[in-house]
């Protein structure tokens, strides 16, 4: 199947592989419903206004090599939170990118509805806040601490029996 | 009658006349009508007929709009199985395949959790320049539109919206933002989609959804509009909705307030819709400058740095422990507020006492709990009780609190848990006087069970508890013949210690591992196959117990070869009193199970160096890992031992004396190349580091050496040879040294 043609928020066009991009959700039902079946030179670009081009080129390059992923059983969903995965050594570097670059890797993940992609993402996101102290995680992705001294003691006191051993 | 059927079947195998029979509808219900007939020749031609228009694409619709064509089918299908006529069953089969819907586009486009769908509308009228601009002002301050996109060229609008949204509800809007358009639903595909629209009206393609537009006073009733920034976060059940019941403002107010829904039209257009989030707490949130202030930074925000809405954040703290949880809840408090919520806290580990505490309610009130981990408890009465509240409970690991010396569980305890029947990993640690019946009862509550680890090693003391109350009689046959119902076990992993009240044969009849009887109950070895030899468990992979005296080693290898633990790769005894006659120990291992790669022995004794040697004959040759307690035995001999087991990754030996006796035969060391990780327990007498180093020198890979001795050799030379064994060993990363 020929490339279909993606704007995005940033003014570029990006083509893109139409069974690639079949597994956003987003894209599969916009095809479907307007009924693409074919597509020619001349076709208009479809407008994502919320996706880089940066974004939306990684997120497809995720989506090719995760072609043939069988789909995620979806009835599973407790076992999958009782023993959260570890991402896959590939997944773990394809997502090596600084913070701001994975965050519009997320956003773009989210707009188009590419569910393994989220939750890949997600999971290297909570890999990067695991086992950092509250003051390491605000460093670390840019947040200014909002608390009073006096919510920070509320909350720091409701959250005790969590370290307990 | 049967004739008119034979003529109808050639029909229907024609695929040019095929068409003509399936559109004949009278046909249709007749030979649906023949589906119930008692003839069964009649039936099946019938059957077969359906069948084949079931299968031709064309027809396939003709024939799911027929009536009753799929409650005749089932009802064949069930009689066929009830009379167990395989042919006809499975005809019945494909035919219900065949007329089962395919699910429709609109649930794929939602996906599943997401409440959203996609319309696309025709806007008839609308200038490219002029009205672009009030449209999208006008759809995206309405409540549930998730994402707008137009394609201009022919004039259509792609919307995102949330399912409880209306589509009338936004064609009205948008014609109040501009009275002249008219706007229709595409509701069919289009073979061109993205040509100009001039066939639109050729194919019917759309759907009248609001032409005229509306008068002065039908603009009243409008949509739910978005009342301010804060609104647009304002969807959680939390909230009081007393606090902040919203004001809906007429267009009016709207159109009045341009240039803010300007704002929040980019902001919204650079940010993501929230389904399940919570209000800032920003109190000046209602003031319009702040509003205007907030928008646009959160526009900001919602590009790099901060995760842009909340609703991701919560997808992300779903993969967070709960330690990491009660860390992100103290980083600010868009943070707080998210990771406070209830839905995260699915795995969790609290202290026995807490309880007590109002934690535990709150802890329980999601009813989606899936793993809890609890110490220290000091009493199970009130876990018992509200565990009924956590039917989800996957994992339960509880260790109860041995300062409290009356404190014990049995059957009544483990009968009490059984609503939570998704139990895969059930682990309890304490004072088990658990019944043999309990035992089985137990593996029969819990059909998903995975892990199972019942016993002591949390209560030290187990060795003081008294052996009375062992059951007397075990119904073998009860546990054997399993009923059709129950599915077979996924018990992989078992391990029992320091049960006082279950005998060995109790909980190898649980495991419906029931080859281990005496042999007047079953004189003939191969008769008990043939009863029993498929029923057994393939999955039981890792059996550990404790041995007791009356579990000789001869009942080890009595297991007929064929129904023997043949898939058995763990193996773990520990005896509590010497084992007699252990020599028959390593034979009846290495019949029972070739496969072992693990083994955990303990005589109960020094093994004499006629066990150690039949170990060494019988050893598996692929286990790697190997752990002996060596209970002191003066001139242990190891040599031959380890040179049977060349792949050995893991060694542990307990209970060595000191070194000094042992260095020539620890060089046998030397011959495990593939060794990652060695323990070594001395019970007494100091420990010389530099023999240790020379005997290690070629075990290249080890990576973790654990040494555990009363003291480490003379003061000033201890530290000096394990330095020395770093250099030697480039991979050790662990070296941990106890005394």
């Amino acid at each position: 199947m020929p490339g279909i043609k993606l704007l995005t928020v940033d003014n570029e066009i990006v083509e893109v592989d139409a069974d690639t991009a079949k597994q956003s959700l987003l894209l599969r039902s916009m095809l479907h419903d307007l009924g693409v079946t074919e597509i020619d030179d001349d076709e208009e670009a479809i407008s994502l206004p919320h996706v880089t081009a940066a974004a939306l080129r990684k997120a497809m390059a995720w989506c090719a090599h995760h072609k043939d992923d069988p789909p995620p059983p979806e009835d599973d969903e407790n076992a999958r939170d009782l023993q959260p995965q570890q991402l896959s050594s590939w997944d773990a570097e394809f997502l090596r990118m600084d913070q701001s670059a994975l965050f519009e890797l997320i956003q773009a993940a989210n707009y188009l509805d590419i569910r393994g992609l989220l939750d890949t993402a997600c999971k290297a996101v909570a890999d990067a806040i695991r086992g950092r102290s509250p003051e390491e995680i605000r460093k670390a992705f840019n947040i200014r601490c909002d608390f009073t001294p006096q919510e920070e003691e509320q909350v720091r006191r409701e959250t005790e029996w969590c370290e307990e051993k | 009658d049967a004739s008119a059927l034979g003529s109808l079947k050639s029909l229907a195998d024609r695929p040019e006349t095929r068409q003509s029979v399936a559109k004949d509808a009278s046909l249709l219900g007749g030979l649906v009508l023949l589906l119930s007939n008692e003839r069964r020749d009649i039936a099946t031609a019938a059957m077969d007929i359906l069948l084949t228009l079931g299968r031709d694409d064309s027809c396939r619709p003709l024939l799911r709009a027929c009536p009753g064509v799929e409650s005749q089918a089932r009802e064949l299908l069930a009689k066929a199985r009830h009379s167990s006529d395989a042919y006809l069953a499975k005809q019945a089969q494909r035919l219900c395949q065949c007329l089962r819907r395919p699910k429709t586009s609109v649930a794929a486009a939602g996906g599943p959790g997401l409440d959203s769908r996609l319309a696309v509308l025709q806007l008839d009228g609308m200038d490219p320049d002029a009205d672009v601009e009030a449209c999208r002002r006008a759809l995206v301050s309405i409540r549930g539109v998730i994402s707008v996109t137009f394609s201009l060229p022919c004039c259509r609008v792609f919307l995102r919206l949330h399912r409880s949204l209306a589509l009338a509800t936004v064609a009205e809007a948008l014609t109040v933002a501009c009275p002249h358009l008219s706007v229709r639903l595409v509701v069919r595909r289009r073979q061109r989609p993205f040509g100009n629209n001039d066939d639109d009206s050729a194919g019917g393609i759309t759907e009248t959804l609001c032409e005229v537009p509306q008068s002065q006073q039908q603009r009243a009733a409008g949509p739910a509009y978005l009342l301010n920034d804060s609104q647009l976060l304002v969807n959680s059940p939390d909230d009081s909705a007393s606090e902040r019941a919203p004001k809906l403002p007429s267009p009016g107010d709207a159109r009045r307030r341009a240039s803010w829904f300007a704002r929040a039209a980019d902001f919204l257009h650079t940010s993501l819709y929230c389904r399940e989030s919570r209000a800032p707490n920003s109190r000046n949130a209602r003031r319009c400058g702040d509003l205007r202030h907030n928008a646009l930074l959160r526009a900001r925000l919602s590009s790099p740095v901060a995760l842009p809405s909340e609703e991701l954040l919560h997808r992300v703290f779903l993969n967070l422990d709960q330690a990491s949880l009660a860390r992100c809840r103290q980083v600010c408090r868009q943070w707080n507020n998210v990771a406070s919520s209830v839905a995260l806290w699915r795995r969790v580990r609290l202290s026995g006492h807490r309880l007590e505490t109002p934690l535990w309610p709150a802890l329980l009130a999601s009813g989606r709990l899936v793993s809890l981990e609890l110490v220290e408890l000091q009493g199970w009465h009130r876990l018992a009780d509200s565990l009924s509240q956590a039917p989800c409970l996957m994992r339960l690991l509880v260790n109860f609190d041995d300062r409290v010396s009356d404190l014990e569980f049995g059957d009544d305890f483990l009968s009490r848990l059984a609503v939570c029947d998704q139990l895969r990993c059930l682990c309890i640690g304490g004072r088990v006087l658990l019944t043999d019946t309990g035992l089985a009862d137990t593996v029969r509550q819990f059909p998903c069970l995975e892990t199972l680890f019942l016993g002591a090693t949390a209560c030290p003391g187990w060795e003081g508890v008294s052996l009375a109350g062992r059951a007397d009689a075990i119904d073998l046959r009860r546990l054997t013949e399993r009923p059709a119902e129950y599915p077979a076990g996924q018990l992989t992993r078992v391990v029992l210690s320091g049960l006082p009240s279950v005998t060995a044969e109790g909980i190898l009849a649980a495991l419906r591992l029931t080859a281990v009887v005496d042999s007047a109950d079953c004189a003939d070895a191969d008769d008990f196959n043939n009863d029993f030899g498929d029923d057994y468990n393939h999955q039981f992979v890792a059996v550990g117990f404790d041995v007791d005296m009356e579990m000789a080693p001869g009942r080890l290898a009595r297991p007929a070869p064929r129904l023997a633990w043949l898939p058995l790769r763990e193996l773990g005894i520990r005896a509590r009193h010497p084992i007699n006659g252990a020599t028959g120990l390593a034979p009846a291992i290495a019949r029972a199970a070739p496969k072992l790669n693990r083994l955990d022995l303990d005589w109960g004794r020094a093994p004499s160096k006629a066990d150690l040697a039949a170990l060494a004959e019988f050893a598996p040759p692929q286990l790697a890992s190997l752990a002996i307690s060596f209970r002191d035995l003066f001139e242990p001999s190891l040599t031959s031992l380890l040179a049977a087991c060349p792949r050995l990754r893991r060694l542990c030996a307990r209970d060595l004396p000191r070194l000094g006796d042992l260095s020539a035969d620890l060089s046998g060391l030397a011959m495990l190349p593939q060794l990652t990780e060695l323990c070594l327990h001395f019970s007494y007498g100091a420990f010389s580091a530099d023999r240790l180093v020379t005997c290690l020198a070629g075990c290249h890979r080890l990576a973790c050496l654990s040494l555990f001795a009363q003291e480490f050799g003379p003061a000033g030379r201890a530290g000096r040879p394990l330095d020395g064994l770093s250099r030697l060993l480039p991979k050790l990363g662990r070296l941990r040294q106890l005394t």
